[in-house]
């Protein structure tokens, strides 16, 4: 028996106690062990290397994705990490819905957070897609009874998160009774809660599903704060009210149905209102006052579904003065009140009993129209006044027992109508004489009286007015929630002709908008997301003919060719259709005889010439070569024969192209003559397009070798198994070759950008002098269409679009081509396993052809311009106003770098490039928004580093004037350069040196050294410079403003002002204001007054995340972005910021630039291979023909 | 038909292994996996006419999903046979996870075919080294090492002490190790 098989209870503890260690994330010292135990050395040694053994198979078999990856895991455990943010720290609650963590967040700011895990089986997707359409109005709610959701996603396995503001309290009910609140107590409370729902409503969110749960209240200060949680999550949620919502594990009934108001429980929550709240308010207030809601769980208990249902919508809830007074537990509830039984219930009765029935009455228009109108009336309870709420009417109560009893009543109501009437005369009567009486007796009186009277009347006027106003406008509150709902949905979703849609119910949110606050600023956000996405409209036509195949547009005409792959008798010959490429109605039909041509597979392939004269269509013979026929476009009205004909020694065509400038077609494609197929027998053919003659013939390598893009005069060919080779389109000769990445189905944009297509993904890489870096890879949401029906990755001409054709499911996948973002999915029609795309010249229509079916598309664009798909990532930018050049400064093979210039209001935009080698750039740090690159007319200024390896400490600032590089001094610690508006360069390093140097010579002609000095301590990282007039303005990560005079000499130190608690990465200068805006890691915008010293405003929330620009537009308004993923344009005056419309991007916005003579803004963002422009007006004018 | 180095009896191992990872603590003491096994080897063999391709990949996939089907119906006929209207609801949320784990499971492999082979014979190595471990050693070390569980869960899924499963452990990769090793 070996000694490892023997019992040995110590060694066991030791071993379970290192496995322990190691489980906690502690990386404990195998040394330190055997130090300690050096009598179980070997043996536990021995252990390590078993198990090390044992984890090497484990990994050699791929244990790892078979086995854990997808073993079930019931539960999350602390330590888990969420959505690689959050760590799991403690279960505090586990409920119907799922399991709520205490967690810690370290990025980007360190707090504890509440995570909600949803538990699995739910539509993960779905609650994501809904939660996402609230973000944006649940990242506008502050207030301090709110506990704020920050953020939702999705874990590892696939379980929807949500993290929020951590709230250590208790359930308000629990609350109340555990320190024994007095009514008054009670009251002031729900106050809060009523003023917090308020607020919500205010920012467009609907809670659905307020319960004491959702109200926890904690001590703060020493005084009760409750705080309603869980905003935006019912929603995303979106339970309908099922038998499986109803029961939680234990089979017992879950609290909602309880607060659930009749609305909901009817409507599966689709027809929900700010009344719904109103309603669950109601229920809470009479549970506070009472201790059971008004539907008791013993009365829900065990009742079939539709019966709650019932209950919910039908019965009338019991007065709370009568519930208690019936109550058995009448004077435990009153002790857990501080108050005698019996005054309790007389308390209750009255103005309470008919607050709580009227925030419960089971019509939505006799409820309270608001949370503040039911708060209002609490407070008049509180301070005596007359409470809005009364009894119901008579009236009311008659109705309702005619809806119950619909066929008794019409016939007794004859006679109570007259009944009425007599006494009503009589009573008339009665007052009359009266009130002569009166008059007589003491006219004063009389006078008195009749002034209480008017003033009255008056007052009842004025409330019937108000009272119909609130209607109207919690009428036109509900309609314009439900509009922008749905639109706001169609924005969301990646469905084609989405955008008709959401502008459709736009349009009729916008006619009661008036009504309803913030309404206006909702609605323009919702314009601008529908102008920053792309769409698809509807097919603009169909049309039909068996066997249609490939396709070509005209690039000028508005035509579309298409032919069919063969004929099909009776009629004996072919078609090539031109049609017109937006009607389509035939122009031409250009019909082929099989017998003339030796097609016996018709017309496999369409092209035209660069200048759109002449149509080429190939002929795939079964014998030995293709035949290409030429057609005159300009002649087709007197003539539809082909001018001219050639053949070509390839059998099987695989893919052809013209290319202008050299007049010749490139085809690939099987080898002529061989009847056995073999294996490499392929070539590629350039054939002049005027003559037939074959300038060069090259044999290419294997099946995967095709032909892909042109540029003027050259082809670029993949070539087996690893290269691209950019080759002459006469001569075939080899001009660039570089080494590929591997994959199957692909595209390119331009010479330097291609997607690439495997089994799971589509990859996109990009081109950098000789190697193609790899930018992102992206899947639909259900997954690539197989290999076998899937068609080639198409880019459209201005890259704005990457399509990708599924024969199999009939429909096409796109992606937007600046960020790779999964787009929009539309829907093909036809039958065949073949499916072909082909865009526009200019980019706007898409046409398809599947069997028998040919459609076109239009492509409705996003008003935000793309400029260039030339990088992977950028580094920094800088945009200079008076030339209105931007450079990029992006990474090349790094550690270099590489600067291109552009001229965005140019049609051509690019400029030049310039090679930043051997300069190794500075890596940016993450997130961060210093200036490494800036720009004065024609010098541009680099920060970079000064070690070959890209050290970040040692860095050189060289210029370059559009000529030659100029280094002109080194530093240490480099934080930021940028020109004065005069053109001294400035550069800070080192804590706060700030030198201003001569950009020619490198001359150092001001320096101040170490201003941090200056501060209260601790070293700065400096952000931002600004420039007013004389005056430099730096900010830091430290919250500081920092604000020198630079024209003293030396310069001096005016000011230093803290602003923010966190690092500040962006700030900018409202000249027509003299004020600095601001923009912190903790997402709050402040405005400065830095001339004395003050913050005149601060936006705290304006972003759930660091704010990494800013740029003024102009004196009113101003544009911020952040790592949220959201541009918001701001209205400011000096000390006041209003948002004004926002709306999302895909990745973290990294830089905004104001370009004002365009009146748009450059926008960088992080992982998006393009720069943006966003016109601003356009971004606002909703056209409704979309 | 099929060559030795193909034989469904080869696979013993590995879909024992597998089908106790898949089976939660609680049915594990009510249904014993070699049954399971067993029926899907007897199901196997009956279809093996349709399985044309044959390499190591293409069986370990087809022996798989008849496991998983085979999984997937014990587990609900289990819940089924022990219905109670209160437990019902909970029981019935655990069917639906651990048919979405065997959902997961079935698709997880995405490994090329010639990436796969070599790892293949190595899994196929591995659980038929663990198939000949005890059974109450067996159950810890795949827990541990297949199921990355934490030893706390592993001890109170098992009801021993942590001591008590760090010595199962330890005895179970001392025999694991002895045994890959005589077989080389």
């Amino acid at each position: 028996m070996s000694s490892e098989s023997q019992n040995d209870p110590e060694l066991d503890e030791l071993i379970a106690k290192w496995l322990e260690l190691v489980e906690s994330g502690v990386n404990p010292d195998p040394a330190e062990f055997i130090k300690r135990w050096p009598h179980r050395a070997v043996a536990f040694e021995a252990y390590l290397d078993n198990e090390r053994q044992l984890e090497a198979l484990k990994a050699a078999a791929g244990a790892e994705s078979t086995f854990i990856a997808t073993a079930p895991k019931l539960d999350a455990r602390a330590s888990d990490m969420i959505g690689g943010r959050y760590k799991l720290l403690e279960l505090i609650d586990k409920g119907g819905m799922g399991a709520v963590w205490l967690a810690e967040q370290r990025e980007p700011v360190r707090r504890k957070v509440a995570i909600k895990l949803i538990k699995p089986g739910m539509d993960s997707q779905e609650i994501l897609v809904r939660f996402e359409a609230e973000r944006q109005a649940l990242a506008l709610m502050e207030h301090e009874n709110i506990a704020k959701v920050f953020d939702g996603g999705m874990t590892d396995t696939g379980r929807p998160y949500f993290a929020m503001e951590y709230v250590n309290g208790e359930p308000i009910t629990d609350y109340c009774d555990r320190h024994h609140l007095s009514l008054e107590a009670r009251l002031s409370l729900f106050i809060s809660v009523c003023r917090a729902v308020q607020h919500a409503h205010q920012k467009g969110i609907v809670h659905r599903d307020l319960k004491p749960s959702n109200v926890l209240v904690c001590p703060f200060d020493g005084r009760p704060v409750p705080k309603v949680i869980d905003f935006g999550l019912a929603k995303a949620m979106n339970q309908p009210l099922t038998e499986k919502t109803l029961f939680t594990g234990h089979g017992i009934l879950v609290g909602t149905p309880r607060y659930m108001s009749p609305e909901q429980a009817e409507n599966n929550n689709l027809d929900v209102d700010t009344r719904t709240d109103v309603y669950s308010l109601g229920v809470l207030l009479y549970e506070l006052l009472t201790g059971s809601t008004p539907l008791t769980s013993e009365q829900l208990h065990q009742v079939a579904l539709h019966e709650i249902v019932r209950l919910i919508k039908d019965e009338e809830p019991v007065r709370p003065s009568t519930r208690l007074s019936s109550s058995d537990a009448l004077p435990n509830i009153a002790a857990h009140r501080s108050i005698e039984p019996g005054r309790l219930a007389r308390s209750l009765a009255g103005d309470l009993d008919w607050i709580a029935l009227k925030a419960l009455a089971k019509e939505r228009e006799r409820r309270y129209g608001s949370p503040s109108d039911l708060a209002k009336d609490v407070e008049r309870f509180l301070a005596n006044d007359v409470v809005e709420a009364r009894p119901p009417s008579r009236v009311y109560q008659l109705r309702k027992f005619a809806r119950r009893h619909r066929g008794k009543v019409g016939a007794f109501m004859a006679v109570i109508l007259s009944l009425i009437a007599g006494i009503v005369a009589s009573t008339l009567f009665a007052i009359e004489t009266l009130r002569a009486r009166t008059a007589e007796a003491d006219s004063n009186a009389r006078y008195v009286e009749q002034l209480q009277q008017t003033s009255e009347q008056e007052r009842r006027a004025l409330e019937k007015e108000a009272e119909a106003r609130v209607a109207k406008a919690g009428e036109a509150t509900s309609r314009f929630y439900q509009f922008t709902e749905i639109a706001q949905r169609e924005i969301n979703s990646h469905r084609a002709g989405w955008k008709s849609r959401a502008s459709a119910a736009i349009s009729s949110a916008r006619n009661v908008a008036g009504l309803v606050e913030d309404g206006d600023y909702r609605l323009r956000s919702l314009i601008a997301a529908t102008n920053v996405r792309l769409d698809v409209s509807e097919p603009l036509f169909k049309f039909k003919q068996r066997g249609l195949k490939s396709l070509a547009f005209h690039p000028s005409k508005d035509w579309l060719f298409v032919a069919t792959g063969r004929a099909y008798l009776p009629d004996p010959r072919c078609h090539i259709f031109v049609l017109n490429a937006t009607t389509g109605d035939v122009i031409h039909d250009i019909g082929l005889m099989n017998a003339i041509y030796p097609a016996s597979n018709g017309i496999e392939w369409l092209l035209i010439s660069g200048d759109g004269r002449w149509l080429f269509a190939a002929t795939t013979t079964t014998t030995e070569s293709s035949t290409v026929l030429v057609f005159d476009t300009t002649a087709l009205s007197r003539s539809t024969e082909p001018v001219r004909k050639f053949e070509i020694p390839i059998r099987k065509l695989m893919n052809w192209m013209f290319c202008d400038s050299a007049n010749v077609i490139v085809m690939s494609g099987r080898e002529q003559g061989n009847a056995e197929v073999k294996f490499g027998d392929f070539k590629m053919v350039s054939v002049n397009a005027a003559t037939g003659e074959i300038t060069a013939e090259t044999k290419i390598s294997a099946m995967d070798t095709l032909i892909t893009t042109i540029a003027e005069d050259s082809f670029l060919i993949c070539s087996a198994p690893n290269t691209f080779e950019t080759r002459d389109a006469i001569t075939h000769s080899v001009r660039r070759s570089q080494l590929r990445p591997a994959g199957f189905h692909w595209s390119a944009f331009d010479e330097s950008t291609v997607a690439i297509a495997d089994a799971e993904f589509v990859h996109l890489y990009s081109l950098d002098r000789s190697s193609w870096s790899f930018a992102r890879a992206e899947t639909p949401p259900d997954g690539l269409p197989n290999e076998n029906v899937r068609g080639r990755l198409l880019f459209s001409p201005n890259g704005q679009l990457l399509v990708m054709g599924d024969a199999a499911n009939k429909r096409v996948h796109s992606w937007s081509g600046s960020d790779f973002q999964y787009g929009i999915e539309f829907g093909v029609s036809g039958s065949d396993s073949s499916l072909h795309l082909e865009f526009s010249s200019d980019g706007s229509l898409l046409a398809a052809t599947q069997g028998e079916t040919a459609s076109v598309l239009r492509i409705l664009p996003s008003r935000i311009k793309i400029h260039g798909l030339s990088s992977a990532q950028l580094i920094d930018g800088d945009f200079d106003h008076t030339t209105g050049r931007l450079v990029l400064l992006r990474p090349n093979t790094i550690p270099s770098g590489t600067l291109d210039f552009w001229m965005p209001s140019s049609d051509s935009a690019f400029v030049s490039s310039q090679e930043l080698r051997p300069i190794p750039v500075l890596p940016l740090t993450q997130g961060g928004a210093r200036s490494l690159v800036a720009q004065h007319k024609d010098q541009c200024a680099v920060l970079s580093s000064a070690a070959p390896d890209g050290s970040p400490y040692e860095a050189t600032v060289s210029v370059y004037d559009g000529k030659h590089w100029n280094g002109l001094i080194s530093v240490s610690k480099p934080d930021l350069i940028d020109f004065r508006p005069n053109g001294e360069l400035i550069c800070v390093s080192d804590h706060g040196t700030v030198l201003g140097l001569s950009a020619e010579t490198g001359e150092v002609r001001r320096q101040l050294r170490r201003i941090e000095n200056l501060l209260t301590g601790g070293s700065s990282y400096f952000t931002t410079t600004t420039h007013v007039d004389e005056l430099l303005i730096l900010t830091d990560d430290n919250g500081y403003c920092t604000i020198l005079d630079w024209s003293a000499v030396p310069p001096q130190h005016v000011n230093t002002l803290r602003i923010s608690e966190a690092p500040i990465r962006a700030a900018a200068y409202i000249p027509e204001r003299d004020v600095l805006i601001s923009g912190d890691d903790d997402g709050t915008i402040s405005i400065i007054d830095y001339r004395n010293s003050q913050v005149l405003c601060r936006h705290e929330g304006a972003h759930s995340g660091p704010i990494h620009a800013i740029a003024c537009i102009d004196s009113k308004l101003t544009v911020t972005g952040g790592y949220d993923r959201r541009v918001v344009f701001w209205e400011h005056s000096k000390a006041i910021l209003s948002p004004y419309f926002e709306f999302s991007t895909a990745t973290p916005v990294q830089k905004l630039f104001a370009a004002p003579r365009r009146n748009s803004v450059i926008m960088l963002r992080e992982r998006c291979v393009a720069f943006e422009e966003i016109p601003v007006n356009d971004l606002l004018t909703l056209d409704a023909s979309m | 038909m099929k060559s030795d180095s193909l034989s469904f009896e080869n696979y013993r191992g590995y879909l024992t292994v597998m089908a106790e990872a898949q089976l939660d603590e609680r049915l594990q003491a009510k249904v014993s996996a070699e049954d399971i096994v067993q029926q899907v080897l007897v199901k196997a063999e009956a279809g093996a006419a349709e399985l044309r391709d044959l390499n190591t990949g293409t069986v370990m996939a087809w022996l798989r999903s008849i496991l998983t089907h085979e999984l997937a119906d014990t587990i609900k006929y289990f819940y089924r046979s022990r219905r109670n209207v209160a437990r019902e609801v909970n029981v019935g949320n655990d069917v639906d996870q651990s048919a979405a784990g065997l959902e997961a499971w079935l698709n997880a492999d995405i490994t090329s075919p010639s990436q796969a082979a070599s790892r293949n014979e190595e899994m196929l190595r591995l659980t038929k080294a663990l198939l000949t471990l005890p059974e109450d050693v067996r159950q810890v070390v795949v827990m541990k090492h297949l199921k990355n569980m934490q030893l706390r869960e592993i001890s109170e899924a098992t009801n021993r002490s942590v001591a008590s499963v760090a010595g199962l452990l330890r005895r179970g990769l001392a025999k694991l190790r002895q045994i890959l090793e005589s077989n080389n």
